[in-house]
C-alpha cells in the first residue's frame, strides 16, 4: 500500500516545483527558513476559531429518528423542512424536559392528525402555512 | 378532574415555557448574528450548518491522500463546503491554496466516511490579514486535475520531469535554495490564470 500523502506537500506544488525538488535531494534541504512566529500565530488562529465555531456556529447533527408524521404528511419524508423540523426535535427539544413531554404527545396524536390530513387537503394547506412559518423561524 | 384554577397555572406554566424558549432561540441566534459581522462570513455559510470542524481525512484512491480540513459545512440542499483558514499579510488566495482545498474535496468525495455525499465545486478560503477576516470564494480543481498533480509530483521526485522554476522573482527574493536554482529574474507569464487551467494545458508554465 503507497504511503499517504499530506495534503499541504501536495500544495506546495503551487509554489515552486524547483524548490520541492532541491529541498528533497540537497542536504541542505531540512534547513528551510521557518518563520516560527508566524507559524505559532497561525495555530493560534487555527485552535480559537474552532473553538469559537463549534460555539456559535449552528452544529449540524443527523436526525437519528426519521418519524416525523406530520411534517412527512404535509411536505414528503426526504423534504428539507421535514429534516428541518426533525433536527429541531433532536437538537433542541430532546434537551428540555418539556420539549421531551412534547415529543411524546406529539408522538401520541400525530398518527390520528396526519390520517386526516390525508384526508382533507384543506387542513393539509392551512397546517402546511403553520409549519411553513415554524420552519422559517427554525 | 382540574379546577379553573390549576388549568390557569397549568396555561401560565405552559406560556413562560414557550416564552423561555422563544426567548432562548432569539439570544442564540442574535449571538450567531454578531460572529457573522464580526467574521465577515459570506451568506452561503451563514445559510449553512457546521459538518466539522479540524478532523483528519484520508482516502486510498484515485491517489493515496491524508490531511485535515479546517471547516467543512452543509448547506440546506446536503452538498459540503471546505473552507481553509490561513493567517497573512493580504488578502490573497494563491495556487497552493486552490490545490490544498481542491486535494480536501478529493478526499472527502473518496473516503467511505463520506462517499455518499456530494462536495461543493467551491470552497472558501478564511484569511485573516492583521485581526481582519476576508473569506475568498474559491472554485476548485477536478479530480483528474489533483491526480495529475500528484503524479507530476511523482515523476519530479523519480527525476523523469525537469521541475519549473517559480513564476514571480519575488518567491526567489527570500528563498535558500537560491544558489543552487539561480532564481527567476523577471516575471513568467501564465498563459492561464488559473492552476486548473495551467495543468489542463500541460503544465509547462505551472510552478
Amino acid at each position: 500500500m503507497a504511503r499517504k500523502l499530506a495534503v499541504t506537500e501536495l500544495a506546495k506544488m503551487g509554489y515552486c516545483e524547483t524548490l520541492l525538488v532541491l529541498n528533497k535531494t540537497r542536504k541542505n534541504g531540512h534547513k528551510a527558513y521557518r518563520d516560527e512566529a508566524a507559524i505559532k500565530r497561525g495555530n493560534k488562529e487555527h485552535d480559537a476559531f474552532d473553538a469559537r465555531v463549534k460555539r456559535e456556529h449552528q452544529p449540524y447533527t443527523p436526525a437519528t429518528d426519521k418519524r416525523c408524521f406530520i411534517a412527512t404528511s404535509v411536505y414528503g419524508p426526504d423534504a428539507l423542512q421535514t429534516e428541518r423540523l426533525r433536527q429541531w426535535r433532536d437538537n433542541s427539544l430532546t434537551h428540555k424536559v418539556g420539549g421531551v413531554w412534547f415529543i411524546k404527545a406529539y408522538y401520541r396524536l400525530s398518527p390520528v392528525i396526519a390520517r386526516t390530513l390525508d384526508r382533507h387537503a384543506v387542513f393539509k394547506a392551512l397546517v402546511r402555512s403553520i409549519l411553513d412559518r415554524l420552519v422559517r423561524f427554525l | 378532574m382540574f379546577g379553573p384554577d390549576e388549568i390557569t397555572a397549568l396555561v401560565i406554566v405552559l406560556l413562560g415555557y414557550a416564552a423561555f424558549l422563544f426567548w432562548s432561540k432569539r439570544r442564540r441566534k442574535r449571538k450567531a448574528t454578531a460572529f457573522f459581522r464580526e467574521e465577515n462570513t459570506p451568506k452561503e455559510l451563514q445559510e449553512s450548518t457546521l459538518y466539522g470542524s479540524e478532523q483528519n481525512i484520508s482516502c486510498e484512491k484515485p491517489v493515496p491522500l491524508i490531511g485535515t480540513y479546517d471547516q467543512l459545512y452543509q448547506r440546506p440542499d446536503r452538498r459540503l463546503i471546505v473552507t481553509d483558514t490561513k493567517t497573512r499579510g493580504k488578502p490573497h488566495v494563491y495556487d497552493s491554496d486552490v490545490i490544498q482545498l481542491s486535494a480536501y474535496k478529493v478526499i472527502l468525495e473518496n473516503s467511505k466516511e463520506f462517499s455518499k455525499r456530494q462536495v461543493a465545486n467551491h470552497g472558501y478560503m478564511r484569511l485573516v490579514c492583521n485581526g481582519v477576516t476576508h473569506y475568498k470564494k474559491v472554485d476548485l480543481m477536478t479530480e483528474e486535475d489533483i491526480v495529475a498533480l500528484y503524479e507530476r509530483r511523482e515523476a519530479l521526485y523519480a527525476g523523469t520531469t525537469v521541475p519549473n522554476k517559480a513564476n514571480t522573482p519575488g518567491k526567489c527574493s527570500n528563498c535558500h535554495q537560491l544558489a543552487h536554482c539561480g532564481g527567476v529574474k523577471r516575471y513568467k507569464r501564465r498563459s492561464s490564470s488559473s492552476p486548473k487551467k495551467a495543468l489542463q494545458e500541460g503544465g509547462s508554465s505551472w510552478g
